[in-house]
C-alpha cells in the first residue's frame, strides 16, 4: 500500500528518470555480468576440454614437456581400483596458415585417443561410438580424423576428404572419417579426433603419451592415486582434473580479477544515479510521507518503502541487464579469450558457457547496488516529521556544513587509501590496492561539495553583470550542494577511471615498446606459419635451427623453447634459451646485474637460472634463492643467478640454459628461433633464404620490426576490452547529469517561470542549463583528472605490481589529460541539450501562479 | 497623456480537445501614467488572462494589445521578452522570489537581466530597497523575511528597472491585513508618483485605493 502510494504513482510520472535510472542499472549489470560471462567461459572451456573422452575421469597423468613413456599405461590400468585408463596425445595442429600472415592459422586441438577401444559404460556418446560409423580402418591405418561439425563447416570439409595442415614445422595430412554432430559434450568447435598411433606419427611423440584419462573407484581414490604416483616416472604427476583446472583459475586470477574489477566501475558510477533518483524522489513527497508519518506510518515502513524504490530499480535494471549481458557476452568472451589464449593458456573457447550461478550473481548485484545506493535517501526519508510539509528544498538546507563535513571525511578517505597502499597483497590478490582505489574515489566524491561551492562563489563573481545566465546557473547548483555533488562524483569516477587506465595503459604500452627494443635485437625470427599465439606448443625439429645457422649471412642462432610446469599450486613457465648467444648479444634486460656478459659465461650447462621479474615478485624468490622444479630425470633443484625483465607474462618464466634443458628434460625441440644477421645482409633476402632452406619443412619468419609490431597489436588487442568498458563507465556518468538536470529544471520550473517573466529569452534560459551542465562537467572533469592521476599511480605501482610482478614505468600524457577535460565538458554540455529544451519550454504564465 | 497600455478589442479563446474557452470577450481599456485600476470579478472571470496579455507572457486571439505604445500581437517571441523585461513590472500573490538570491539580488535580477552596468545596478537597487523600506534587509534570503517584507522585496524588484506599467496580481492575497494596508499604501504612493498600475483582486480594501474599478464577468467588463 504504502509503496503503492509513494512509489507506482511517482514512478509513472517520473518516467524519463526512472527510464534513466533502469537503463543505468541494466548497463552496469550487462557489463558486470559479459565479463563475469567471459571469464567463466575462459576457465569452463579449459575444464571442459579435459572431460572430451570419458565423462568419469577422476584422475589424470600428466607428463610435462614432450610428453612421457608410453608403457607407463601398462603399470597404470593394472593398479586396483584403476577401472579404465585412456592413453591421450593433446597437440595442436595449425590449418589455412598462409606465410607472413600471424594471425591466419586456424588452430585445432587435436586430441589422440585409442578410438577402437570401448568406453566406460556411461559414456555411450562419446566420439567413439558407433553412431556415426566411421570405418575403423581409416581411422587406424588410414590417418583418418573425427572433426566437430563446427570444424567442418568453417574449414569447409566434407567426409572422406583428405586435409592438410601444420604439425609445428611439418606439413601433414589427414582424411576426414566422421564429423562429430554438434551439441557433443566437450566437442568444441576446435577439437579433432585422430587414433593415438596416428597422433604419435604427426607430432613425433611416438611411444610417448601426453596424459592418461583415468577412471577409478571413487571410494579409494587417494589410494589409487598413491599407487598411480609410484609406478609413473619422474616429473609425471597424477592429480584429480580440478586440481589443474585450478592451477589454471589461479594463473588467470589476476587477469580476470582485473578486468571483473573495472566491470564494476560500470555498477559503481550507476549507483551515483540511482542514489540521485531515490534522493530527488525524496524531496519531492516529502508532504506525503509527512502526511502518512501523521497517519501512523512508522519509520521501519517509509525506510522499507523507499528502499523498495531502489529495489524496484534494481529489479528492473537487472532484470534488462541480464539479457543485454548475455549478448554483450558473445563479444566479450571473443576478445577475453583470445586474450587468454594470447598471453596464457589455449582455452579452446567455443561460445559463452551460460553457467546460471553467474546469472544470479549479476542479478543479486545488480539488486544489491541499488538498494544500497538507496539506503541514505530512505533513511533521510523515515527521518521526515508527522506532517511535515517540507518542501523540495528540505533535504538540501538540512546540510548547511556539508561541504565542510565532507572535505574531512576526503581527508580521512586519502589517508586510508595511503594506509592501504602499504599493505602487500593476498595471495597474489591486491585487496589493500582495490580498498585503496575505493577509498581515492570515495575520497574524490567527498571533495565534490567543496569544489562546488567555490566554482559558485567565484562564478558568481565573474558572471555578476556579465552573463545572467551563468549568474543564475552558479546560484542554481549551489542551491542544490548535495544532488548536484552526487552528479559531480558520479561524473568524477568515470573521468577518474578513464584517466587512469589510460595513463597505465599508456606508460604499459611505452614501457614494453621500450623493453620490446631492449630485448627484441635479433633480426630474424622463426616462428610457426600462422601462429602469434604463444599458448599453443607448435614445436620445430632442432634440424631447423641447425640449417639456418649454416646460411651465408648468419652470425648466430638463438633457440627458444617454453613448456608449462606446475609449481607451488600454480602453472609457471619453464623456458631455455642459449646462454652463449646472451653473452654475445646481451638481449635480456637485468635487474641489479653489472656484467651481462660475465653472468651469461658462468651459466652454460649449469642449473643456474635466471627468473622473470613477475616470477620472483609472485613466488617471493630472489637472486641467489634455490628452488625446485619437476623434470623427468627428477625434480631439479636451480639456483637464482639473475631477475630478468620480463612483460611476456605475468605468470612467471624461470629461463635456463638450453643444454640444461636438453639433458634433463629430454627435449630437443624448439619453439623459435632468432636469427642474427651478419652485419650488411639483406634482411628480406635473407628471409627467404631461411624459409627456402628448410623446406619441405614449413615455417615463417619475421623481421624484428614486424615482431615489434605485433608485440603492440597483442598490446592493444589485450586493452582493447577495456577502452569499451570505461566508455560505457563515462556513457552512465552522462546519464545521471542529464537526470540531475532535468530534476533541477523541474524543480525550479516556477523560478524559471519567472525569470522568463522578468524578461529571460529562452535561448538565455538554454544557455542558463548548458552553463549548469558545464559547470558539472568542469567539475568532474578536474576533480577526475586529478584523482584518475591518483588512481594511475595506485594501479602501476600498487595494483600491478602486486597482481603481475611487473613495474611499469610512468608516463603522463598531458595531452590526454586536457582532452579528457575538454571532452567531459562538451559532453556534459550535450547531456544538457535535452534538459534545456524541457526548461526553455516551461509556460511563463503557469508556472509563476502555481504555488 | 498618451496612455502606456492598451485593451481594444480583445479576445481570448483557449481551445482544449473538442471545448473551445471563451476567457475575454471583446474587452477594452487603456491605462495612463500616474492612475492605478482594478480589476475586480469571480474566479475566472478573466483578470489572469488579461493580465497576461497586457505582461507580454501571451498573445490575444483578436483585437490588440498596446504596452507603451508597442502591438504586442506583432512581435516574436524574443521582442516580446524584452518589451517584458524593459517595460513591464510583475508581482505575484505569492512573491515569487527566488530562494538561492539574497534581497538585493531579488531586487537586481530585471537590472541583470538588462545587463546593466554593475554601479548602476548596485545604485537603483539600493533607491528601490529604500522606496520599500527595507534597505536593513538587503542580505536576507527570502526564507528569512516575513511575507510582508516579501512582498515588499517583490514590489522593489518590480519597479527597480521603471516600468512602463506595473501589474499585481492579488498583491495582497496572501498577507495579513497589516501587511496589506502597507503594500496597498506604497503601491499607492507609486502610483501617486506617476506610475501606471493594474490591479487584479478580490479585495474590495484593494480596489478602494485606486483610481477607478474594472468588474469583470465571463471574459468582459461589466458596470
Amino acid at each position: 500500500m504504502l509503496v503503492r502510494a509513494l512509489v507506482f504513482g511517482h514512478v509513472r510520472g517520473n518516467g524519463l528518470r526512472a527510464a534513466v535510472t533502469v537503463i543505468a542499472v541494466a548497463l552496469g549489470v550487462a557489463i558486470a555480468l559479459a565479463i563475469d560471462l567471459a571469464n567463466a567461459t575462459a576457465v569452463a572451456s579449459f575444464a571442459s576440454s579435459v572431460n572430451v573422452v570419458a565423462r568419469q575421469t577422476n584422475l589424470q597423468v600428466l607428463g610435462i614437456g614432450r610428453g612421457f613413456s608410453d608403457r607407463t599405461i601398462l603399470r597404470v590400468q593394472d593398479i586396483p581400483g584403476v577401472s579404465y585408463a585412456s592413453p591421450t596425445i593433446e597437440d595442436s595442429l595449425v590449418v589455412g596458415a598462409r606465410p607472413g600472415e600471424p594471425l591466419s592459422g586456424d588452430v585445432l586441438r587435436v586430441l589422440g585417443i585409442d578410438l577402437l577401444r570401448p568406453l566406460p559404460a556411461s559414456d555411450a556418446q562419446a566420439p567413439s561410438a558407433g553412431a556415426f560409423a566411421p570405418d575403423p580402418d581409416v581411422l587406424v591405418n588410414g590417418r583418418g580424423a573425427l572433426v566437430s561439425e563446427r570444424v567442418a563447416q568453417r574449414q569447409h570439409w566434407r567426409r572422406g576428404q583428405l586435409v592438410r595442415g601444420l604439425a609445428g614445422d611439418r606439413e601433414v595430412t589427414l582424411r576426414i572419417a566422421g564429423i562429430l554432430p554438434a551439441g557433443l559434450p566437450g566437442v568444441d568447435s576446435s577439437v579433432v579426433f585422430v587414433d593415438i598411433a596416428t597422433a604419435q606419427e604427426i607430432f613425433q611423440k611416438v611411444g610417448l603419451l601426453d596424459r592418461i584419462d583415468c577412471v577409478v573407484d571413487p571410494a579409494h581414490l587417494a589410494a589409487v592415486q598413491a599407487a598411480i604416483s609410484r609406478v609413473i616416472p619422474p616429473g609425471t604427476r597424477a592429480i584429480e582434473p580440478a586440481v589443474r583446472t585450478n592451477e589454471i583459475r589461479r594463473m588467470l586470477q589476476s587477469f580476470q580479477l582485473n578486468l571483473s574489477a573495472l566491470s564494476y566501475v560500470a555498477l559503481l558510477v550507476g549507483m551515483y544515479l540511482i542514489y540521485n533518483t531515490v534522493a530527488i524522489s525524496v524531496v519531492q513527497r516529502r508532504p506525503e510521507v509527512g502526511t502518512l508519518r501523521a497517519l501512523g506510518a512508522t519509520r521501519r515502513s517509509i525506510f522499507a518503502t523507499f528502499l523498495a524504490e531502489g529495489a524496484l530499480f534494481g529489479v528492473a535494471g537487472a532484470l534488462i541487464g541480464l539479457v543485454l549481458g548475455a549478448v554483450l557476452a558473445q563479444l566479450s568472451v571473443g576478445a577475453v579469450s583470445r586474450t587468454v589464449d594470447t598471453l596464457y593458456v589455449a582455452s579452446h573457447a567455443d561460445g559463452v558457457v551460460f553457467a546460471p550461478l553467474v546469472f544470479v550473481k549479476a542479478f543479486v548485484i545488480g539488486v544489491a547496488t541499488a538498494m544500497l545506493s538507496a539506503f541514505i535517501p530512505a533513511i533521510d526519508a523515515a527521518g521526515t516529521l508527522p506532517a511535515s510539509t517540507m518542501r523540495a528544498a528540505g533535504f538540501e538546507r538540512r546540510v548547511p556544513r556539508f561541504a565542510l563535513r565532507a572535505f574531512g571525511g576526503a581527508l580521512a578517505l586519502f589517508a586510508i587509501a595511503y594506509a592501504c597502499t602499504r599493505v602487500p597483497a593476498i595471495d597474489g590478490i591486491p585487496v589493500f590496492g582495490y580498498a585503496a582505489g575505493l577509498a581515492l574515489i570515495g575520497g574524490g566524491s567527498l571533495l565534490a561539495p567543496g569544489a562546488l561551492a567555490l566554482t559558485v562563489i567565484a562564478a558568481r563573481r565573474l558572471f555578476s553583470d556579465r552573463s545572467p545566465a551563468g549568474r543564475l546557473a552558479a546560484g542554481d547548483l549551489g542551491s542544490s550542494p548535495v544532488r548536484t555533488s552526487v552528479a559531480i562524483a558520479s561524473l568524477m569516477t568515470a573521468i577518474a577511471m578513464m584517466v587512469s587506465i589510460a595513463i597505465l595503459i599508456g606508460s604499459f604500452r611505452t614501457t614494453v615498446v621500450a623493453w620490446a627494443n631492449d630485448t627484441l635485437k635479433a633480426d630474424l625470427f622463426v616462428k610457426p606459419l600462422g601462429l602469434a599465439d604463444a599458448s599453443f606448443d607448435a614445436r620445430f625439429s632442432p634440424s631447423v635451427a641447425r640449417t639456418i645457422a649454416r646460411l651465408r649471412g648468419v652470425a648466430a642462432v638463438d633457440t627458444y623453447r617454453a613448456i608449462d610446469i606446475p609449481f607451488r599450486g600454480r602453472i609457471t613457465t619453464l623456458a631455455s634459451t642459449d646462454f652463449s648467444v646472451l653473452e654475445v648479444h646481451n638481449n635480456l634486460r637485468f635487474l641489479d646485474v653489472r656484467d651481462s656478459a660475465a653472468l651469461a659465461r658462468t651459466l652454460p650447462g649449469t642449473l643456474g637460472v635466471l627468473i622473470s621479474e613477475p616470477f620472483a615478485t609472485r613466488f617471493g624468490i630472489g637472486q641467489g634463492d634455490e628452488f625446485t622444479i619437476p623434470s623427468p630425470s627428477g625434480p631439479l633443484h636451480v639456483r637464482v643467478a639473475a631477475i630478468y625483465n620480463d612483460y611476456s607474462s605475468d605468470a612467471g618464466i624461470v629461463l635456463m640454459d638450453r643444454r640444461t634443458y636438453v639433458r634433463e628434460f629430454h627435449d630437443d625441440s624448439i619453439n623459435s628461433v632468432a636469427v642474427y644477421a651478419r652485419p650488411g645482409a639483406d634482411l628480406l633476402a635473407l628471409r627467404s633464404a631461411v624459409v627456402r632452406s628448410v623446406r619441405p619443412l614449413r615455417i615463417d619468419a619475421e623481421t624484428t620490426r614486424e615482431l615489434r609490431a605485433l608485440v603492440i597489436a597483442i598490446f592493444n588487442r589485450t586493452f582493447a576490452i577495456t577502452y569499451a568498458l570505461y566508455i560505457i563507465s563515462i556513457a552512465i556518468a552522462v546519464l545521471g547529469v542529464v537526470s540531475t538536470l532535468f530534476a533541477l529544471v523541474l524543480e525550479r520550473r516556477r523560478e524559471i517561470g519567472l525569470l522568463r517573466y522578468l524578461g529571460l529569452r529562452t535561448r538565455d534560459v538554454r544557455r542558463m542549463v548548458y552553463a549548469e551542465a558545464g559547470f558539472i562537467g568542469l567539475l568532474g572533469g578536474v576533480l577526475g583528472v586529478g584523482i584518475g592521476v591518483l588512481l594511475s599511480l595506485l594501479l602501476i605501482f600498487v595494483i600491478n605490481r602486486q597482481a603481475f610482478g611487473w613495474l611499469i614505468e610512468l608516463h603522463m600524457p598531458y595531452d590526454f589529460l586536457a582532452e579528457a577535460l575538454g571532452l567531459v565538458i562538451v559532453v556534459a554540455v550535450i547531456a544538457g541539450i535535452y534538459p534545456a529544451s524541457v526548461a526553455a519550454r516551461i509556460r511563463t504564465a503557469e508556472a509563476v501562479r502555481s504555488e | 497623456m498618451e496612455p502606456c497600455v492598451v485593451v481594444r478589442d480583445v479576445r481570448k479563446t483557449y481551445s482544449g480537445g473538442d471545448e473551445t474557452v471563451r476567457a475575454l470577450d471583446g474587452v477594452s481599456f487603456a491605462v495612463v501614467p500616474g492612475e492605478m485600476v482594478a480589476l475586480m470579478g469571480p474566479s475566472g472571470c478573466g483578470k489572469s488572462t488579461l493580465l497576461n496579455l497586457m505582461g507580454c507572457v501571451d498573445l490575444p486571439t483578436s483585437g490588440d494589445v498596446l504596452v507603451d505604445g508597442r502591438r504586442t500581437s506583432d512581435l516574436g517571441d524574443d521582442a516580446l521578452t524584452l518589451l517584458r523585461r524593459d517595460r513591464v513590472g510583475t508581482i505575484f500573490q505569492f512573491f515569487n522570489l527566488l530562494p538561492a538570491l539574497t534581497a538585493h539580488e531579488n531586487v537586481a535580477l530585471p537590472l541583470v537581466l538588462q545587463k546593466r552596468p554593475r554601479a548602476e545596478i548596485a545604485q537603483r537597487v539600493d533607491e528601490a530597497l529604500v522606496s520599500v523600506g527595507l534597505r536593513g534587509k538587503a542580505r536576507a534570503y527570502p526564507s528569512q523575511l516575513s511575507g510582508g517584507q516579501s512582498q515588499r522585496i517583490a514590489i522593489a524588484r518590480a519597479i527597480v528597472h521603471r516600468p512602463a506599467i506595473l501589474l499585481a496580481d492579488e498583491p495582497t492575497g496572501n498577507l495579513d491585513s497589516v501587511s496589506g494596508d502597507s503594500v496597498l499604501a506604497l503601491l499607492r504612493s507609486f502610483a501617486d508618483a506617476g506610475q501606471a498600475i493594474v490591479m487584479a483582486t478580490h479585495s474590495s480594501a484593494a480596489a478602494g485605493v485606486c483610481d477607478r474599478t474594472l468588474r469583470m464577468s465571463d471574459g468582459r467588463f461589466v458596470s
